[in-house]
């Protein structure tokens, strides 16, 4: 397979995950129990007259599918109606809640890859060691140990006893060292819940290396320990980086209640508000934002892999003629 | 240049064990030294321990000096460095596995040329002193022969600068021209570069036509010491008998007979195989009757093992037909008896569950571990414990549960060291013989097919280029690539011509 074809390809089966999610979502308003009329009502007196003035509006009397291509239409065109609490257009609304997110989430993944695959590859080159019991037990600690409680434990620690880290909130807006510094605590706390994912998978993709042959040879020419670990890296990265995906998921799936811990007005915040006020827009946005940021990066994970395997992408039959081959 | 190195009560440990009982070793000057001994003697252990590359919980003790100077044998990977490379160099065994699959073959020599010569290292050089082109620097491995790759090993090795060579089985995992080859090159960079060797092999006719000094090893001991002449000749130890005595080249004089002439058991008729581009069978058509042993033989490549895969139906062919007369179908022994069983369960439950996939009573347990000599403390251990023959056995005890008419063995003793390779091949010789049991036997080395097989179908690029008896084939083969092979697995019994550079295949 060429390479644009399999990009192509791969970007193609996002779409389509894209699109099924896109449904699903769409359909949330209508399983979910409870007129969404009544609900757009909000705090006004609920006369039929309105009610169906409403309907109306929101084209509610319309086919369900006709409802859905309607919204799959304003969708692409980057319309996603107001807000129903805020009363104003659901990006504006959601963008600085994003903005926090985001930064919280990408903290803690970077985090993440560093304490994953660095203790991974020290446990598989020290397997069977002190070392690699004293990473094998701390990272099932972490693993088990509930997000929040972990989250209030280190609030205690380091905000209150110690008083090093802010306590709350997220710093002053647009001033990136104080913001991170504030972001620091729910990013570790974060980072503990996954990170133990990371090291198994780094670790037994490594101890296949360590062990191999080429790394043998490199030992037996003098190269430095640096480059031979470098060598073994690349050639376990496959599995790394595909769960290094999985990991992004799981991160925005934890912020929810992490950013409660820590009184931080991000998207998780906002999606327990707007799910209790049956702020449908809102819900839903986040909703297929997240989900189209975990497909795309799935998909460049997945691209990723194949590009760093030449034996995927150079001369398409060798991989076949070594098979056949006796 | 030159190197100096001596040993002396050398011992290795590992958990408990002593691998090595007290070895005492020099060399000096620029002379080649053989070490031979059955897998399981040592050798590989002593060789790495004067590399340091022991595996991690090995002990070493012992006195070790290089050029007079003494060197500790425990020492730390920093203090290595000195040696590795720039003193020793290793080729190492499997040139499949040698290599970083994810970076181009010249980025590997690079990588361990010292730095002060790195600005002006010619790759391109290197390449060509191991008989490559220089284009291969831009080349993955994948994209290499086995061949190839052992000489980009070996230019990687002489990358280091090294004042010794060791050669650790370097030819072992590769067909047997493709090992003429690398051998001859090794030769011929020795006498270039008046480097001293060491090869390391468990095939003694090897060391006797590279070396000129011969250890034989056995239990982690050397047993005899010697010329390459004198060992080969007049061998007074039993390892080193046992041997030579193995190497079926220089004792069989005789041809199997095992062409029985019975009723067909398999007819396979122009079969036709493609994977994409690259077509690995054409038109090949072959018959093997009840109770005899056939051998097909080429080199890698020559789509052997596509056409057993065909056979077995693990492969289906784009065209052509395969047929079996008679009840019981045919079972596959396959090359690497490491890779063929589930590491997981016991040798017990291998052969249970092949029997209970087969509808037989569990009560023939026994009975097929007789056939296969398995020993009966082995059944309660897992593959791990056991060794490369032992493992075959149980492979082909399995193999046999089904009770089948044919058993088609892929290179199933390739992987196995001479004397062991023999045990097998007697008992499925005895196994043809006493059961009527029909063999197909894959093979890239001829002299094995010499021993056991009545019947020889030759392939090469997925053609059947000659088929006949044995006898005809070793004694009048009249296609040209059939003589290169026969040349080429006699190399050892005739005379061979090192020191020619061999061109790129």
């Amino acid at each position: 397979m060429s390479k644009t074809r399999f990009i192509a390809k791969r970007l193609l089966e996002c779409l389509v995950s894209l699109v099924v999610m896109s449904f699903v979502i769409f359909s949330l308003l209508y399983i979910a129990p409870g007129d969404p009329a009544r609900s757009l009502v909000g705090a006004k007196k609920v006369t039929p007259e309105l009610l169906s003035k409403i309907r109306e509006q929101y084209h509610l009397d319309d086919p369900f599918l006709t409802q859905y291509t309607r919204w799959v239409h304003d969708a692409v065109s980057l319309e996603f109606g107001n807000s129903i609490k805020a009363g104003y257009p659901v990006i504006d609304y959601i963008a600085p809640h994003a903005a926090v997110t985001f930064q919280l989430v990408g903290l803690s993944l970077l985090l993440s890859i560093i304490i994953g695959v660095g203790l991974g590859v020290v446990s598989a080159r020290r397997k069977g060691r002190l070392t690699d019991r004293i990473i094998d037990i701390s990272s099932i600690i972490g693993t088990c140990s509930p997000s929040f409680a972990l989250g209030l434990v280190l609030l205690y620690v380091f905000s209150y006893q110690f008083g090093i880290f802010p306590m709350y909130g997220i710093g002053e807006p647009g001033n990136l060292p104080d913001v991170l510094w504030h972001l620091i605590l729910p990013a570790i706390t974060l980072t503990v819940g996954v990170s133990a994912l990371l090291i198994k998978i780094t670790r037994s993709a490594m101890l296949k290396e360590v062990s191999s042959d080429y790394a043998v040879f490199m030992r037996a020419r003098a190269i430095p320990t640096g480059k031979i670990v470098f060598s073994q890296l690349k050639n376990a990265s496959a599995p790394v980086l595909t769960s290094t995906g999985l990991v992004l998921a799981s991160l925005f799936g934890a912020t929810v209640l992490i950013e409660n811990v820590f009184s931080i007005p991000g998207l998780g915040v906002l999606l327990t508000t707007s799910v209790t006020f049956r702020d449908v827009p809102v819900v839903q946005f986040i909703a297929l934002m997240l989900g189209g940021i975990i497909c795309l990066t799935s998909a460049f994970v997945d691209i990723l892999v194949y590009f760093f395997n030449p034996t995927i992408h150079r001369t398409p039959n060798n991989d076949k003629k070594a098979k056949g081959a006796s | 240049m030159t190197i100096k190195i001596e040993v002396s009560g050398l011992q290795v440990q590992i958990s408990g064990n002593e691998i090595l009982k007290g070895i005492d070793f020099k060399l000096e000057g620029s002379e080649s030294v053989g070490i031979v001994g059955q897998s399981g003697s040592g050798k590989t252990m002593m060789m790495r321990s004067l590399i340091g590359l022991l595996p991690n919980q090995a002990k070493p003790s012992g006195d070790y000096r290089i050029d007079e100077q003494s060197f500790s044998l425990d020492a730390r990977e920093k203090q290595w460095a000195k040696i590795r490379g720039s003193a020793i160099g290793m080729v190492m065994q499997d040139p499949f596995t040698a290599l970083d699959p994810l970076k181009k073959c010249g980025k590997q020599i690079l990588d361990g040329v010292p730095k002060q010569k790195k600005a002006d290292f010619d790759i391109a050089s290197a390449l060509k002193e191991v008989g490559l082109p220089a284009d291969a620097a831009d080349r993955y491995p994948f994209e290499l022969s086995g061949g190839q790759r052992q000489r980009i090993v070996i230019a990687a090795s002489l990358a280091t600068q090294p004042r010794l060579l060791i050669a650790d089985e370097a030819t072992t995992a590769l067909d047997v021209i493709t090992q003429k080859e690398i051998l001859d090159l090794i030769d011929s960079i020795r006498s270039v570069r008046a480097m001293p060797l060491i090869v390391i092999t468990h095939n003694i006719r090897l060391a006797k036509t590279r070396c000129d000094r011969i250890l034989v090893m056995e239990n982690g001991k050397i047993v005899e010491e010697g010329s390459a002449l004198k060992v080969t000749e007049q061998p007074c130890s039993e390892a080193a008998k046992e041997l030579i005595e193995a190497d079926r080249f220089l004792q069989v004089k005789s041809f199997s007979d095992s062409y029985s002439g019975g009723d067909t058991l398999l007819r396979a008729v122009n079969l036709n195989k493609r994977f994409g581009s690259v077509t690995a069978l054409t038109d090949v058509s072959i018959d093997v009757c009840a109770g005899e042993c056939v051998g097909i033989v080429g080199q890698s490549g020559s789509g052997k093992t596509t056409l057993a895969r065909c056979l077995v139906g693990l492969t289906k062919a784009d065209s052509g037909s395969v047929k079996y007369f008679g009840g019981n179908r045919a079972q596959i022994v396959f090359q690497d008896p490491y890779a063929s069983l589930n590491p997981a369960h016991t040798i017990r439950y291998i052969l249970e569950s092949a029997l209970k996939a087969s509808n037989r009573p569990l009560s023939e347990l026994e009975e097929l571990i007789s056939l296969a000599e398995v020993p009966e403390e082995l059944l309660d251990r897992k593959p791990a414990k056991l060794s490369g023959g032992q493992r075959q056995r149980v492979a082909i005890a399995r193999a046999l549960a089904p009770r089948p008419d044919l058993l088609i063995c892929d290179e199933s003793v390739s992987a196995l060291d001479v004397v062991v390779q023999n045990q097998i091949l007697n008992m499925l010789e005895k196994l043809r013989r006493d059961r009527c049991l029909a063999v197909l036997f894959i093979t890239h080395d001829l002299s094995v097919l010499r021993m056991i097989a009545g019947r020889v179908y030759v392939m090469n690029e997925g053609h059947v280029v000659e088929h006949g008896t044995t006898r005809q084939i070793f004694e009048s083969a009249k296609n040209s690539y059939t003589k290169t092979l026969i040349e080429a697995a006699a190399f050892g019994s005739a005379e061979s011509a090192p020191g020619e550079l061999v061109p790129f295949i």
